[in-house]
Formats: C-alpha cells, sequence, structure tokens
C-alpha cells in the first residue's frame, strides 16, 4: 500500500491510456476550459498591445505649453467672476499680472490695460458702452480699450485687481503658468491628456472585464473538474480494488490534473491568439482600422499561470476528494 | 422527472451553473461590442439620418475642415437646412468629453433639466444630463478647457444641462464661435455640416466639380469683387479690356462687387449649380444709386440722353431709381461719370481728398505673402475697396475715416482696425501654413456629402483609431469565443446524457418520446436561464458604466435579451441535433 515510484508511474500511464480512451469525458471538459482561457488571452493580449502603443501616440502629441491649476503655482493668478446680462455669460476676468494674462493668450487689444475704476471690454461688448462707460453692478467704469481677439476673451471684462475686489465679486482662482505637470487642472493644446485620459478609460474597462473573466474561469474549473472526478469514479474504484494505493492513485491524478490543465491553458492560449488576429485582421481589411499585433508580456504569463494554477487546483482538489470518498 | 434522471440531476445542476456564466460573458460582451460600435458610429458621425459634409481624406470628422459659407449657401437651395457644427474631443475634469459647437439650438430649447438655455453668444456651456453627473459639476461652475491643437485655455460658466436622450446626453455644447477657437480651426470654416431635405448623390453631384463662369462685360475700368456667402471676398478679377472673363467657382452663393473710382455697385448675387453666363451688359430693371453726400448738396443726375433723375433725401444719403447706363452726378462745383451696372453707393469722397494706406501682408513667420485678397469695408460694413494682390505690400486710395481691413487667403483670414490717414505702413500678420495642401478652392473641391456611418467609420478609424481597434476585436473574439463556450457546454450535457438515452432508445422509446421527456425541459431551461443571463449581463453592463471617449455603450435590453435567446436556442439545436444523430446511428458512436 505504501509509495512507489515505478508502481505510481505504471499507475499514471494506466490513467494516462483511460484517459485518452475516453473513459474520463475529458475533451468537452478541456475544450470548455480552454474557450475560458481563450477570452482570458484575448483580454490580456489586446490591452497589452494597445498599451505598446500608446508611448508612441504620446510621442506624436502636442505637449502642453500652457496650463492651469486650481492650485496654487508659480504662476499668473486669475481671478474668475462672472455676470448674466440680459441672459448673457460674461466673465469677469482680474489679475496682478495682467500683460503677462493677456500675453499668454495672444490677445490682440486697441487701447491700454486698465486701471483702477477702468475696464478692458471684449470687442463684443461694445453695444454696452454708453458715454465711454461700462457699467458693473452698479459702478462706471471708463473703457480703456478693446479686446480684439482671441474669441474667447471677445466677450469677457477684464480689471484691474483692485477695481475687482472694489467690486466684491465672488470668484474662483485658477493659476496659469506656460508648460508643466500633466496632471494639471486643464492644459493647452490638451492632446496629451486626451491620450492618457482615453488610455485610462480602456484600461478600467479592460480591468473590469478581466475580474469577471476570472471569476468566470475560476467557476468553470471547478465545474469541469467535478465532472472529470465524477467520471473517472469507476476507474478509481477499479484501480483500488486492484490493489492501487490511496497515495499512489492521488499522485498520479495530480500529474493527470496537471497535464489536462497544460493542455487546456495551451489550448485556450492558441485559441485566444488566433481569435483575436481573425477579428483584429478583419476589422483591418473591411473598416482599415489599425491591426492589433499579439504581444507577450509578463501580464500574458501572469494570466497563462492563474489559468494553469485555477484548473490544477480545482482538478487536484476534487480528485483527491474523489479518492478520499472510495 | 424523467428527464432529470436521463440528464442526471447533478450534472443539470453544472449545467445550469456553467450555462448562467457563459450566457452571461456572451451577453456582456455583446452588450459591449452592440454598445461601442452603435454608440461611436453614431456619435462619430453626427447623431443624425442627415447627410454630412465633411472633408474629404480628413480622417475623422474631428479633424475635418469645411468652410462655413457652404453651410450658407445650402440654405438657399429650396427646402434645404443646413446646419454647421464642430466637434472637439476635450477634457473636463481630467475626464474626456466631446465639445460641440453650434450656431443653432433649436434641439436642446425644452430639453434643459437644470439651469437655463442662454439665449446669446457668450462664455457658457452647456452639458448632457450623463456627462453633468459623470464630471460631478454644479450649475455655476467655472471651468477651464483647453484645445487639443492650440495653446489655448477657455474658461466657461456651466450654463445649464440637457436631456435629449440621446448620445449627446454625454457630450457638452458651447457656442459655434468657442466650438471653432476650441476645434483649432480657421476662421470660416466649421468640422462639418448637417444638411437635411437634400439626397446624398443630389448632394455630391452638386458639390463634386467646380462650375464655369464667364463674364461678358463691356470695357469698364475697374475691379471686379467675388465675394462668397459670408461676404468673404474669394476673388478679384480686373476688368481692363473687354474680352470676356472666364473663373471657375465651385458650388456657392456668390456676390459681385463691381468697384470704380468713388462706387460700389452690387452688380448681382447667385446661387451657382451649374456652367453659367454672366452678362454684365444686358442687365434690365431699376437700380438703386446711393450717394453718400449731405442733405444740403441737392445733387443732379443726369442720363447719357440728358434726362435728370430726380433724387431723395433718406436720412444719410440721396437715393436715386436708374438703370443700367452711364450718368452724370453733378454737385454744386463738381460732377462725377457713374456707371451704373446695379445697386450701387458712390462716395465723392473716394473720387475726391484720397490719401494713400499702406497695407504689407505677411506670414507669422515674417515671410512676406503673396496672392491674397484684400478688402476694406466702412463702418457700415459697406465694401469700399477690394483687390487681389500679388505683392505683399500695396498702396490703397482712401478718404480719411476708420476702416477693417480683411486680408483673406483661405482658408486664412486676418483683420485690422486702421484709421486713415495713417503714417505708418499697417502690418496685417496671416497665421503660418500648418497645412499646405489646404489651400483656397481646394478645400471646397475637396468635399463629399457622406453618410453618418461612413463618416464614423473615418472617425473611428482615427480619433481613437487604436482604442476603437483593440476594443472592438476584444468584443468581437469574446462574443464569438463564449458563443463557442457555450455550444460546448451544450455538448458536454449530451455527453454526461448519452448513455441514459442509449438506454432509453433500447427500451424501445421513440424519438418523439424523447423529445418531449429529454430535450423539451432542457429547451424551457435554456430560454429560462437566457433570460435570466441577459437580466445579468444588463445590470453588469449598467452598473461599470463603462465609456470611450466620453461616450457610454448604450444598449438596449431587448437586444441582450434576443441575442441571448438566439444563443440558447442554437446551442439547444446543437444539442437535438447530437441526439438525433445518435438515434439516427443507433448510439454505435
Amino acid at each position: 500500500m505504501g509509495f512507489s515510484l515505478l508502481k505510481n508511474l505504471r499507475l499514471t500511464q494506466f490513467m494516462l491510456a483511460a484517459a485518452a480512451r475516453g473513459e474520463f469525458k475529458l475533451t468537452q471538459s478541456i475544450l470548455a476550459t480552454a474557450l475560458f482561457v481563450s477570452l482570458l488571452i484575448v483580454l490580456t493580449v489586446s490591452s497589452q498591445a494597445y498599451l505598446s502603443q500608446l508611448p508612441i501616440l504620446e510621442e506624436i502629441a502636442i505637449k502642453p505649453a500652457l496650463i492651469a491649476s486650481k492650485e496654487p503655482l508659480k504662476g499668473i493668478a486669475i481671478k474668475i467672476s462672472y455676470i448674466k446680462l440680459n441672459s448673457n455669460f460674461i466673465l469677469i476676468l482680474a489679475s496682478s499680472n495682467l500683460t503677462a494674462f493677456l500675453k499668454l493668450n495672444q490677445a490682440n487689444i486697441d487701447g491700454k490695460l486698465p486701471s483702477f475704476g477702468e475696464a478692458l471690454l471684449g470687442v463684443k461688448l461694445k453695444p454696452l458702452i454708453e458715454n465711454s462707460t461700462f457699467t458693473l453692478k452698479g459702478l462706471n467704469l471708463k473703457v480703456s480699450g478693446f479686446i480684439n481677439s482671441p474669441e474667447h476673451l471677445s466677450s469677457a471684462v477684464i480689471l484691474a485687481d483692485s477695481t475687482f475686489e472694489k467690486l466684491n465679486f465672488s470668484y474662483e482662482c485658477f493659476y496659469l503658468k506656460e508648460e508643466g505637470d500633466f496632471q494639471a487642472f486643464a492644459q493647452a493644446p490638451s492632446s496629451l491628456s486626451l491620450i492618457k485620459a482615453v488610455a485610462s478609460e480602456i484600461l478600467k474597462m479592460v480591468s473590469s472585464i478581466a475580474w469577471v473573466l476570472r471569476s468566470a474561469l475560476t467557476l468553470i474549473c471547478l465545474m469541469q473538474a467535478y465532472s472529470i472526478a465524477k467520471e473517472s469514479r469507476k476507474t478509481l474504484k477499479m484501480l483500488l480494488a486492484l490493489n492501487a494505493s490511496k497515495i499512489n492513485l492521488t499522485l498520479s491524478l495530480t500529474i493527470l490534473a496537471l497535464l489536462i490543465s497544460g493542455i487546456a491553458v495551451a489550448l485556450g492560449y492558441a485559441i485566444g491568439l488566433t481569435g483575436l488576429a481573425l477579428s483584429s485582421s478583419a476589422l483591418s481589411i473591411f473598416y482599415g482600422l489599425p491591426y492589433i499585433k499579439p504581444l507577450a508580456s509578463y501580464a500574458l504569463i501572469k494570466e497563462l499561470i492563474f489559468a494553469l494554477t485555477a484548473s490544477f487546483l480545482a482538478l487536484t482538489i476534487l480528485f483527491a476528494n474523489e479518492v478520499l470518498k472510495l | 422527472m424523467i428527464s432529470i434522471k436521463v440528464l442526471k440531476p447533478k450534472a443539470i445542476i453544472a449545467f445550469m451553473l456553467a450555462s448562467l456564466l457563459t450566457l452571461t460573458i456572451a451577453n456582456s460582451a455583446f452588450a459591449l461590442l452592440y454598445g461601442f460600435s452603435s454608440s461611436m458610429l453614431k456619435a462619430m458621425g453626427g447623431l443624425s439620418k442627415e447627410v454630412l459634409i465633411i472633408q474629404e481624406g480628413a480622417k475623422s470628422i474631428h479633424t475635418s475642415w469645411v468652410p462655413l459659407s457652404l453651410a450658407e449657401s445650402l440654405n438657399k437651395l429650396p427646402n434645404v437646412k443646413a446646419k454647421p457644427f464642430t466637434l472637439t474631443p476635450s477634457i473636463v475634469n481630467g475626464q474626456p468629453v466631446i465639445v460641440r459647437g453650434l450656431s443653432i439650438l433649436f434641439d436642446y430649447e425644452n430639453k434643459i433639466i437644470e439651469g437655463a438655455l442662454p439665449k446669446e453668444d457668450g462664455a457658457w456651456i452647456l452639458f448632457g444630463e450623463k456627462a453633468y453627473k459623470k464630471l460631478r459639476l454644479k450649475i455655476g461652475d467655472i471651468i477651464a478647457i483647453g484645445s487639443p491643437k492650440n495653446p489655448s485655455l477657455i474658461f466657461l460658466i456651466v450654463a445649464g444641462v440637457y436631456k435629449l436622450g440621446d448620445l449627446r446626453d454625454y457630450e457638452a455644447v458651447v457656442p459655434l464661435n468657442l466650438g471653432l477657437a476650441l476645434a483649432g480651426l480657421p476662421k470660416g470654416f466649421v468640422s462639418a455640416i448637417q444638411v437635411e431635405g437634400i439626397k446624398k448623390e443630389a448632394l455630391k453631384k452638386l458639390l463634386e466639380k467646380p462650375y464655369k463662369i464667364e463674364i461678358i462685360h463691356e470695357a469698364i475700368d475697374g475691379q471686379l469683387t467675388i465675394l462668397d456667402a459670408l461676404s468673404l471676398p474669394i476673388a478679384s478679377i480686373s476688368l481692363k479690356d473687354s474680352k470676356p472673363k472666364k473663373l471657375e467657382l465651385p458650388f456657392g452663393y456668390y456676390t459681385f462687387i463691381y468697384q470704380a473710382s468713388g462706387l460700389a455697385s452690387n452688380i448681382t448675387s447667385l446661387l451657382l449649380t451649374k456652367d453659367q453666363t454672366l452678362n454684365l451688359s444686358l442687365k434690365k430693371g431699376l437700380f438703386k444709386l446711393k450717394a453718400i453726400l449731405p442733405a444740403s448738396v441737392n445733387p443732379a443726375l443726369i442720363s447719357e440722353s440728358g434726362k435728370e433723375i430726380k433724387g431723395f433725401w433718406v436720412g444719410d444719403s440721396w437715393l436715386f431709381n436708374v438703370s443700367q447706363g452711364a450718368y452724370i452726378l453733378k454737385l454744386k462745383n463738381s460732377s462725377f461719370k457713374i456707371l451704373i451696372q446695379g445697386d450701387s453707393i458712390f462716395n465723392p469722397a473716394f473720387a475726391e481728398n484720397q490719401q494713400s494706406l499702406k497695407v504689407k501682408v505677411l506670414w507669422r513667420d515674417g515671410t512676406e505673402a503673396s496672392n491674397y485678397i484684400i478688402s476694406i469695408k466702412n463702418l457700415n460694413g459697406e465694401l469700399v475697396f477690394g483687390a487681389e494682390s500679388h505683392t505683399s505690400t500695396i498702396t490703397i486710395p482712401l478718404p480719411a475715416g476708420e476702416y477693417e481691413i480683411e486680408v483673406s487667403k483661405p482658408p486664412y483670414l486676418a483683420k485690422a482696425h486702421v484709421n486713415v490717414p495713417s503714417k505708418e505702413i499697417i502690418s496685417i500678420t496671416l497665421s503660418g501654413l500648418s497645412n499646405p495642401s489646404k489651400i483656397p478652392l481646394e478645400a471646397f473641391k475637396r468635399l463629399k456629402p457622406s453618410s453618418p456611418i461612413e463618416a464614423s467609420i473615418m472617425a473611428l478609424s482615427m480619433l481613437i483609431g487604436l482604442a476603437a481597434s483593440m476594443l472592438l476585436a476584444l468584443t468581437i473574439a469574446l462574443t464569438i469565443l463564449s458563443a463557442f463556450a457555450l455550444f460546448a457546454i451544450y455538448k458536454a450535457l449530451y455527453s454526461f446524457a448519452k448513455e441514459n438515452l442509449k438506454l432509453l432508445w433500447m427500451l424501445n422509446a421513440e424519438s418523439s418520446f424523447i423529445f418531449k421527456t429529454v430535450t423539451m425541459p432542457i429547451l424551457a431551461l435554456s430560454l429560462t436561464l437566457s433570460l435570466l443571463s441577459s437580466i445579468l449581463a444588463f445590470i453588469l453592463h449598467e452598473s461599470l458604466n463603462l465609456s470611450i471617449l466620453g461616450y457610454g455603450a448604450l444598449t438596449l435590453f431587448q437586444f441582450i435579451f434576443a441575442y441571448s435567446t438566439l444563443l440558447a436556442l442554437t446551442s439547444w439545436l446543437s444539442f437535438q441535433a447530437e441526439i438525433n444523430k445518435s438515434i439516427k446511428e443507433g448510439f454505435m458512436h
């Protein structure tokens, strides 16, 4: 009844022969497990292929030249408020460094910068001027000039800090700086942050799907292991009757479990790669979308190890349980 | 009961669990595939069934340049409604959102659920309900949006929230002028034009080629300036001899202005839809001649036949109703020869007391520009001078006053405000050519009408190119493989039941009996599982709330359920086919 390597090898050989004859009904179980493994492979390979291309996209994207932050940073502080005039929103801006602010915005102005009691108006606000003054919260402000461009300042009012404070606006403060941290509140050109944001959306999605698929794979492995173990009962009873020890049986079944898991994972890997390559090439041919080149990576190896472990553990545990029941 | 015994209770439980799981995954993959593909196709294609005009060769609707004047021209066609817009992928609070620039907010009226719909252009932004919730904004918030192309940050006030019930609820809306600034489009260009009331083929025919115009005229010294539908000069012809002038223009609404010393005549406006001959010599009917003179002058207008035409003082000028021909306008101390070709404005100040205004046009890098059209308008917006210049510096005779100078080298336009007389040379800078292939009439010629689907595919291929490819390949592969997995599970069920089925067959059970007692209950079970898995997949899809470029993957429960039922039915049919085959072969294999 003790452990013997030779006996164990013979037992394993016998079991493999039985499996090959179809006594454990392995084909369907291996196929089902392999298909679930392939789902995980497709997800991992495609996301890794996408990630590998991101640096290229980032390389060609225009780097931010201007950033805005709500946190204080070394740059221009700009106070922003607004008023609603005849159902129109008018921005009120003030800064202690208006020259720099207007330069950052490449503003083209006619006139001069506003001092206390003056306002620099967007060109579209001209109709609101009466007797060379613009009235804001009951205060008559002398118009110091007009902003002809850019478009987004064409309906804005720019004030000196002192005037802004006197008018007692509730405001939000932004800090503007040329170039800087990509994590800023806003940046322009924003193409780089756009690439990062879209990538982050996709990775969030991939991660959510991966958890669902890993759970599904674990459950399928358990179900398939259960059915294989159940199918093997008759053979195991026969082997026990032929004086095979339970330890030897368990060890042989462990080797069998490893083989089954290996085959299922290898098949799943092949199906996954082929499936992804086929669908991506079809999309590339018919819609001109970029081809997703399957990519081996550490993440892929991790998923393969996970699938192998899940299948092997499920089979080993349920085989051992079956042997114990005998 | 027979069914349970034949199929074995534990096998049925395992089958139910495996099927439920596989169907849920298959349904989720399908929901993602359907949601993303339909969302992206609709969103990138402009969310409408109407024809879209985008720039031919543009990889995406977001990178397309279409002349805004084309929308104005199309609106002159009977029963045609053209709506220009911009679409810009942007970042708000660190998350991607598509910002739509619109001039007409008709679709959004009565759809505001919070805040208000602004009535005028200004620094406002509206958010769709879904985007508003996702970005955690409040009405009155001030946000900063950066243009993806330009170093330009735009501050905007969150003015309202709309709910349209479609994918636009994931977007934001700004006035068209700000949409243009965000998109980094040159003045006079938009991303696309949505056209109603004309079929794609008819529009394609209209836009595909330029039309020939032959201008027949008398030998008159002057300049013929052609304005597009936005009153921007697009061509200028010098009329120095009596030879007919030929030019080619694409479809559009054009106004022909004849200019001579002190006179600007609006000769004609036409909607160019075919090759045309414009005869400037044969115009009939009465025209209006507006003479910019004080009331006290009391001018006399004498025709070639010597007949005096009476003028009327209309508040700011003298008005004469005249037919085509040559006239002499007599003032107290002077007289002017005027050639009337159409409605005209005559300002003797332009013929007398003229100052020289020197204008120099440069590119942003300081190099000299040439072959541009320069037009000068008075403060009333009336064209007083227009010419095509082949040199960077041009000297223009103008009377004293304030003027707006426009230098147009499509797609670039630069403006300047001047006071004449001016001792300085007025320097006007055109922004640099970022893409030399996008030049004047080429921009018009390279347009093609396309259906939203075609536009969407283009958008998909460029804007999110790789991401779209990855998502589609992934979801297609997941959908197909999960369907295979389900077939494998049904095959496994048959494999487990095979021995008991053989037993039934050996007991002389007919195939109709096996169908009633074994396969029909499995069909009922499959349909129940398909319903359950559809519900689970729908809940999963909604709770994950996945999005791409700000757009959610909108899907309908009915579609998921229909797909799930189809999958369950097909798998069941494969199960039934296996049993039939075995019965036929006497369970030999």
